[in-house]
Parts: structure tokens; C-alpha cells; sequence
């Protein structure tokens, strides 16, 4: 059970970043460049126009979702600690741990909201085009049929992965100084995320002992954002690979491990900060 | 006879702040003892920089001493029973301001592990307690200063603690948002509550206090019962005289005094401070507006 107390900050986070300009001007822009997939295809002749739709509007979400996670998770944790009104909640009967958890969660509310807009608009958008493509092919191929929940799935299989990417700026917010500072960190933090595969291919390839600890290390203590890219297995019936089932049960996993890592992080380097 | 527990102990309290990569420490406290009884309004007092935020945040479990101890009723500051016996405002209060005054009640009523059931109807009595139940409903950002200070004693009292530690109360209030802070602070103390308040506003504080600690340069340079500090002037005493005509009044009560043998060093016509002027006067036109 989540501690009640980490609910009401949680409650409270939600409703300040809901209010801020930022995350309605990233929602916007998602949605946005979403519905404007449909305009962007007619410049793409490689690949087929419901398939270019799903890329155009996965790259879309995972490029704005994880800005809007970066620069959220950040400011929601500097503004209280630079505003100083973190005083009067630490004050309180309350454990540390339970703060950052309350931030956490509501940084995750934040986020739910994000996947699930972008989610209907682009599912919408499919289905739209679906029906038009299917109009004006009597007879279409299997490539045409859309498995709209199959849109859902992989947005929240972002939702994971912004998850486990604001446990990690939570972590480093709670190391840093400053939230200008945190931020760039944490970009960084997420290339490096992205990378994660080189230091794995280093690893297969090391010639040497200290190179192949080195890889080792390095491909231990970051993790690997990459796993998250499933949308080539998704939403189209004609995918050369179907989905396996269990990658979700692995993927949720390698998150829940993650997520923890990071905020355990975060609880030790925030126990004793100055407020 | 068995000592009653103080309210709050700093024993032997110093705390360092590192300086630089050099190590370098600048410390803020220095060995200060201080007991705060269970019962009263205490003032600890000082200019700025003299190391009462400091103390404060370290009662409040914000900071770790770096030598010495503090406790709250017997048990050391910061773990969350001592916390669950605090209310706490600090400086110049910054709160959400999309929440109405009843919805930030209600929050920190939360956050201080209270049921819903329980949290709604202790956040209308404190609400009531504190003179804000026609705005409550009105969003923090429309608050002037003083209903900022009464709704920010509202978040602190929510949770029924014993202590209430208020950090700079009055600072940025005009006299009359002063005088009701302070009219609160005795009906406070009046229920039985125990009240630090942190100021360098020494003449308004003075009104409320029972008993002060000075502090100056992290170092505690006096404490105890404000009558006793505000007579510990040696032999010299004001006299105020009315019912004196003008003009001779000085002179033949000069002569008065030195036919007895007092020696006057100077007389003036008696001061009030313009903060008292400036209330009486609101005062006598609110009285005109009700007649």
C-alpha cells in the first residue's frame, strides 16, 4: 500500500504541473505533431502511409515525453526546495522517503496523461487513414489493418520507460545543486541510456581483460532505454516479427528493477540534504 | 518534586556550515543551552544572521547538529513523533497559490497523517480559530500578507500540536496585521499552546513574550523571564507624570525631584511608539464607523 501521505503530495504535484505552461505546450506540440503525420507522409515514398504514421507518431511521443519528464521531474522537486516551501512539508510528521515518492508518482500521473492523449489521437488518426486507404484500395492487403490497442500497449510501454527516466532525474536532482544543472545531467544521463547497446557490443568484442570489465561495468550500471523501442512489433498487422508476449513481462521487470534502483538512490542522497 | 519536561531542549548545540572546498566552516552555533518551558510564548531574539533559522530548522529535524543535541518533550528532534508535536511557519510563507486557504488546510492536515473525517473538521475549527472563515474559500494568491501569516497558523495548528514554532511571524505586516497576529498568539497561548517565535522585531515581540533568549553571532548571550531582563537597568527609572500644566510643569518638577534629594538627568515629554499611535487612531475610526 503507498503511504496516504505520499498520495497528497502526489495529489499536489499533479495539479501544479498540470497548471504549467510547459506541459500544456509539450502536450500541445505531441498532439500537434501527431495528427500532422497523416500531412508528413506524402513526403516519405519508402514505406507504406499507415506505417509511416506509426513511426512519425512513436518518435514524436518518445522525443517530447522524455523532454516533458526531464524538465518536470526537475522542476517539480527544485521549485518547492528553491521557493523554500519545502520547509513547511518536511516540517511535517512525514518520512523523506515519502516526499520523494509523493513526487515521484505525481510526476508518473503527469506523464499517464500525456501517453493516453497522444495515445487516442493517434489511434484515431490510424483508424481514420485505415478506413481511407481501405476506400481506396478495393482490395487491400493484410498491411492495411490496424490493431489500435496495440497503440495503447506501446505507450505504455513508454510510460515504463519515462517512469524509470524520472526515477533517474529524481536521483540526480536530489545530487545536484541546481535544477539547471540537474537537468543537463540528466539529458546526458539519457544519451548514455540510449547508447547503453555500444557498451553491450563493446562487451561481446572486448579483446582485452580490462577492456572487457570495463565493458562490463559500463553495461551494467546503465541501463538500457533501447528495449523500450517495440513499435516495429506493434499496430500493424503486416510486422515481419509478431510480438512475444513475454518481452512485456521482461520489459516491466528490467522497469520495476530500474525504477527502485534509481529511487533507493534518491531516498540515500536526499536523507540528510539541507532544506 | 518531580521537573516538568521542557518543550524544547538545545543542549550544547552547535552547528557548522562548510565553507568552499576548503573546509573551511562557518559556524552558526556555538554551544548553545537553552530549555524552552512547556508553557508560555518564548522569543528567541536576534538580528539577522545570529543563528535563529538555524535553530529553528534543527528543532524542526531540518538539520543535523554538528555537535550537541536537541530534543522536543524528552524525545530528539526530527524523528516524527517530535515532528507530530510541532506546528511550524516559517518566514515569509510561499504556498501553492491555486489552492483556496481550505484546500491548503486540508493538505497539510494530510501530510500530518490525518483521516479524511478528521482532517475536514479540525481544518474548519482552525480555520474559524484563526478569523479566516469568510475567505477560506478564496485562492492563496489573493491573500493579503496578513491573511497569508493567519491561514499559514491555520496549516501549523491543524494537526493539534503542542508546540507552534513560527519563524519571523511578522515580518512584512503593517501594524495592524501585526496587532492581529499577535491578538492570535495570546488567544494561543491562552488554549494552552506553547509558542517559539523567532523575530528581530523586538518592540512588538516584547508585547507577547513571557520569557526571551538573545542570540548574537550563534553565541546565546542572555536568557529568562522578559520582566525581569526589561528591569535589570540598575537605579535608573522613568517617571511618567500627567495632569502637569505647560510651560512651568518641567521646571517645578525638576525642583520637586532635587528638593528630594534625585538627581534629573533629563526630562521629556513622554513618547508613544507610532505603531501604537497609528492603531489607536484606526481604532477610534472603526468605533466612529460602528456608532
Amino acid at each position: 500500500m503507498i503511504a496516504p501521505r505520499s498520495l497528497w503530495i502526489a495529489r499536489l504535484t499533479f495539479a501544479e504541473a498540470v497548471r504549467a505552461k510547459f506541459f500544456n505546450v509539450l502536450l500541445l506540440m505531441a498532439l500537434v505533431l501527431v495528427m500532422l503525420a497523416g500531412f508528413f507522409q506524402r513526403f516519405d515514398f519508402g514505406t507504406s502511409q499507415l506505417k509511416f504514421i506509426v513511426d512519425f507518431g512513436f518518435g514524436a511521443v518518445f522525443l517530447l515525453g522524455s523532454i516533458l519528464t526531464l524538465v518536470m521531474t526537475t522542476q517539480s522537486f527544485y521549485q518547492e526546495l528553491e521557493s523554500r516551501s519545502i520547509t513547511s512539508i518536511l516540517a511535517r510528521p512525514i518520512h523523506r522517503w515519502e516526499y520523494l515518492l509523493g513526487k515521484l508518482l505525481g510526476v508518473q500521473a503527469l506523464l499517464l496523461i500525456f501517453c493516453l492523449l497522444t495515445g487516442l489521437i493517434l489511434a484515431g488518426l490510424l483508424t481514420w487513414e485505415e478506413r481511407l486507404v481501405l476506400s481506396e484500395e478495393s482490395g487491400a492487403s493484410e498491411e492495411n489493418v490496424v490493431k489500435q490497442s496495440e497503440v495503447f500497449l506501446f505507450l505504455g510501454v513508454q510510460w515504463l520507460r519515462f517512469s524509470v527516466l524520472a526515477a533517474l532525474t529524481l536521483w540526480i536532482a536530489c545530487l545536484s545543486r541546481s535544477s539547471l544543472y540537474a537537468m543537463f545531467v540528466s539529458f546526458l544521463a539519457l544519451l548514455a541510456c540510449q547508447l547503453q547497446y555500444l557498451a553491450a557490443e563493446m562487451y561481446a568484442d572486448a579483446e582485452t581483460k580490462a577492456g572487457l570489465w570495463f565493458a562490463w561495468f559500463l553495461k551494467t550500471i546503465v541501463p538500457n532505454l533501447q528495449i523500450y523501442n517495440i513499435g516495429d512489433l506493434l499496430v500493424l498487422e503486416s510486422v515481419q516479427e509478431p510480438l512475444n508476449q513475454s518481452l512485456i513481462g521482461s520489459i516491466l521487470g528490467y522497469s520495476v528493477l530500474w525504477y527502485f534502483a534509481f529511487f533507493i538512490l534518491a531516498i540515500l542522497f536526499f536523507k540528510d540534504r539541507e532544506v | 518534586m518531580q521537573q516538568k519536561t521542557p518543550a524544547i531542549a538545545l543542549i550544547d548545540l552547535t552547528r557548522d556550515f562548510p565553507i568552499g572546498l576548503r573546509g573551511y566552516k562557518l559556524r552558526a552555533l556555538e554551544k548553545v543551552n537553552l530549555q524552552i518551558p512547556a508553557k508560555g510564548i518564548f522569543g528567541l531574539l536576534g538580528p539577522n544572521g545570529s543563528g535563529k533559522s538555524t535553530a529553528i530548522k534543527i528543532i524542526l529535524g531540518l538539520l543535523k547538529p554538528s555537535a550537541g543535541s536537541c530534543e522536543v518533550f524528552g524525545k530528539p528532534a526530527g524523528n516524527l513523533e517530535s515532528r507530530n508535536r510541532i506546528g511550524y511557519l516559517p518566514e515569509n510563507p510561499h504556498f501553492p497559490s491555486f489552492l483556496s486557504g481550505r484546500e491548503l488546510v486540508l493538505y497539510f492536515g494530510g501530510l500530518s497523517g490525518m483521516n479524511h473525517p478528521q482532517v475536514k473538521e479540525r481544518a474548519e475549527e482552525v480555520i474559524e480559530l484563526v478569523g479566516m472563515a469568510q475567505s477560506a474559500h478564496r485562492k492563496v494568491r489573493t491573500y493579503s500578507k496578513g491573511m497569508l501569516q493567519r491561514i499559514g497558523l491555520a496549516q501549523a495548528l491543524v494537526h493539534n500540536p503542542d508546540v507552534l514554532v513560527l519563524d519571523e511571524p511578522l515580518s512584512g505586516l503593517d501594524p495592524q496585521g501585526t496587532q492581529e497576529v499577535l491578538d492570535l498568539l495570546l488567544t494561543l497561548r491562552d488554549k494552552g499552546k506553547v509558542i517559539l517565535i523567532s523575530s528581530h522585531l523586538l518592540t512588538r515581540v516584547e508585547e507577547v513574550c513571557d520569557r526571551v533568549a538573545i542570540l548574537h553571532r550563534g553565541h546565546l548571550l542572555k536568557e529568562g523571564k522578559l520582566d525581569q531582563l526589561l528591569q535589570e537597568q540598575g537605579n535608573t527609572h522613568t517617571v511618567e507624570v500627567t495632569g502637569l500644566n505647560e510651560g512651568t510643569t518641567a521646571v517645578d518638577l525638576k525642583k520637586l525631584l532635587q528638593a528630594n534629594n534625585l538627581n534629573v538627568e533629563s526630562i521629556q515629554a513622554a513618547r508613544r511608539p507610532l505603531d501604537r499611535v497609528f492603531l489607536d487612531i484606526v481604532q477610534k475610526d472603526k468605533e466612529t464607523e460602528k456608532s
